[in-house]
């Protein structure tokens, strides 16, 4: 079974994020990483960058395909995280901690439409 | 999954096993187990057991069936002895490839000893137009030379009315689907022989690129055995009725997992065959480009050589064939050839569709947009190489290029990546 904390957002494309006032952190979650395995490579946007509600900032590949990360509301790349660079398999050993992706800074600060708390997450991925 | 998918006879082992059940190509099945990478390297290191029962299996039997095989088929057949088994390329009148199919040549006698009732004279093709019906088997014991074919997933229909259009006017060919019947394990990798010979016995060890009825074994199974895949590791593909597939499938996984064996799925199956160079049904088959034929190829460009040359295999030009001549003209014409992209960086991987292009003459990479360069042609297939701790390999149709070339792939809307241009296998 997948683990899905509690103290999380989710998305329906399988992303987490961590909301801390108006910056943001997001990955991609237990379900997901399990379901591509083996990642090999991300690409990661600059930081700086500005993008909108559902544009592709990341891209993740595993042996088999190429998954798009859709930004899950509009925003500006605060950080990226490096190590993955190197290490994309953070992702698959530590989806919600050493794996996280992108930190960003909402755009709109009260923006938690079509987020998922756990629950509603777990119902989806059951 | 929807209603009209197909489950083939090892269906509930793979569940069993924890498998992630994909549609490919109308039927379930597993895409992986444990992981692609996993199951790759299991097999390359010591054996992977893949359910491939999503193939077809043809058979072709009448007064010189070699002959007319050999007519719409880019191999030169007649030159496979009886025993043996090869690789070859079916071409439409414009050159364009069909399908590919590996095919072993046998005859009556072997076909009953395989001992699979249904498979000597029981039945013939189940075929969804009544065009075809005069053309089916309808119950006669075959005689004489005997030619037993492995179509791909999905292209069984499509071949078996190329071929029935193309069958000769007199009936003496017959031409029977038995891939409904018939289940197909293959058991590939280096620890294969030693496992194949603890569960059906010394005597079901074939030679690479041989093929025989199965024969008797402790587990009591009949069928066709052949000493191919498509991994490039050693190993069997074993044809059995659907009864027979669960308890064989279990007794391989049973003692071979004492030598290192693993239930392997599509995935693994892609990137093995990806690193040997091994063309994808459908996918890799989109112009005639049968590769760097503007070679004069040896003869008896055949069965087991094929396995260890560059692409084009199983083609021999020294033989009148079906889409030969137009074959002969686009050689001549096209400059286009197939070839090998190995990455020399990391990068968003190549995958199917991506365009390659050559790097301008002057200037830094980094600042290269891919409208600053020339494209010379598309990968058809790519994948990080689990061999080589992931690297980005691919193969494609590339023109004005030669082995050691420089070229970069056009790997995301941002990125572009170099490559080199290498002659597969890639491992």
């Amino acid at each position: 079974m997948s683990e899905v904390p509690e103290n999380l957002f989710y998305t329906k494309e399988h992303e987490w994020l961590r909301i801390e006032g108006d910056e943001v952190v997001v990955g991609i979650t237990d379900h997901a990483q399990e379901a591509l395995t083996d990642i090999v490579y991300i690409e990661l946007p600059e930081v700086g960058e500005e993008f909108g509600e559902m544009d592709e900032f990341a891209l993740v590949e595993s042996v088999k395909s190429a998954s798009p990360i859709f930004a899950p509301m509009g925003g500006e790349i605060l950080a990226v995280n490096q190590a993955l660079e190197d290490a994309p398999e953070l992702i698959n050993q530590d989806p919600y901690g050493a794996g996280w992706i992108i930190r960003f800074k909402r755009s709109n600060s009260n923006a938690t439409e079509g987020l998922m708390a756990a629950d509603d997450y777990r119902v989806i991925i059951a | 999954m929807s209603e009209s998918l197909v489950r083939t006879a090892l269906y509930d082992e793979h569940v069993e096993l924890g498998a992630n059940i994909v549609d490919f190509h109308g039927v379930e099945l597993p895409i992986w187990y444990s992981s692609i990478s996993t199951e790759h390297l299991a097999t390359r290191s010591a054996a992977g057991l893949f359910d491939v029962s999503h193939m077809g299996f043809f058979r072709f039997s009448g007064a010189d069936v070699a002959l007319w095989f050999e007519s719409i088929a880019t191999q030169r057949v007649t030159s496979v002895a009886k025993g043996r088994c090869a690789y070859t390329h079916f071409l439409d009148a414009k050159g364009h490839i069909i399908d590919d199919m590996i095919f072993a040549v046998t005859d009556s006698s072997e076909i009953s000893a395989t001992g699979c009732s249904n498979w000597h004279g029981g039945r013939g093709a189940e075929l969804q137009g009544e065009e075809l019906q005069g053309e089916v088997a309808q119950g006669d014991v075959v005689q004489g030379e005997v030619i037993l074919g492995v179509p791909n997933a999905g292209m069984v229909s499509t071949l078996l009315s190329h071929f029935t259009a193309l069958l000769p006017d007199d009936s003496s060919i017959v031409i029977e689907d038995l891939s409904a019947d018939t289940s197909i394990l293959a058991l590939q990798g280096p620890a294969s022989p030693l496992i194949l010979g603890e569960v059906l016995g010394q005597g079901n060890v074939v030679h690479p690129f041989t093929g025989r009825a199965i024969v008797a074994n402790s587990l009591g199974i009949g069928g066709w055995i052949q000493g191919t895949g498509y991994t490039g590791e050693r190993g069997f593909e074993i044809f059995v009725s659907n009864e027979s597939a669960p308890t064989l499938w279990r007794e391989l996984l049973k003692i071979g997992s004492l030598r290192g064996l693993i239930p392997v799925g599509l995935g693994a199956r892609d990137t093995l065959r990806l690193e040997q160079g091994y063309l994808l049904s459908g996918q890799d088959f989109l112009w005639p480009g049968i590769g760097d034929c503007g070679d004069p190829l040896p003869a008896g460009f055949l069965a087991r050589n094929s396995w260890h040359t560059n692409v084009p295999f199983g083609l021999d030009m020294g033989h009148d064939f079906l889409g030969k001549t137009a074959l002969e003209q686009s050689i001549k014409s096209d400059a286009s050839r197939w070839w090998g992209v190995r990455y020399l960086g990391r990068g968003p991987l190549p995958r199917p569709g991506k365009i390659v292009v050559l790097p301008p003459d002057s200037g830094a990479l980094d600042s290269v947009t891919p409208e600053d360069c020339e494209t010379i042609g598309y990968l058809t297939s790519g994948a990080p190489s689990p061999s080589l701790e992931k690297i980005g390999i691919g193969m494609g149709y590339l023109r004005g290029v030669g082995e050691g070339d420089r070229v970069l792939v056009v790997a995301s809307p941002r990125k572009m990546v170099e490559a080199i241009v290498v002659r597969p296998p890639f491992i």
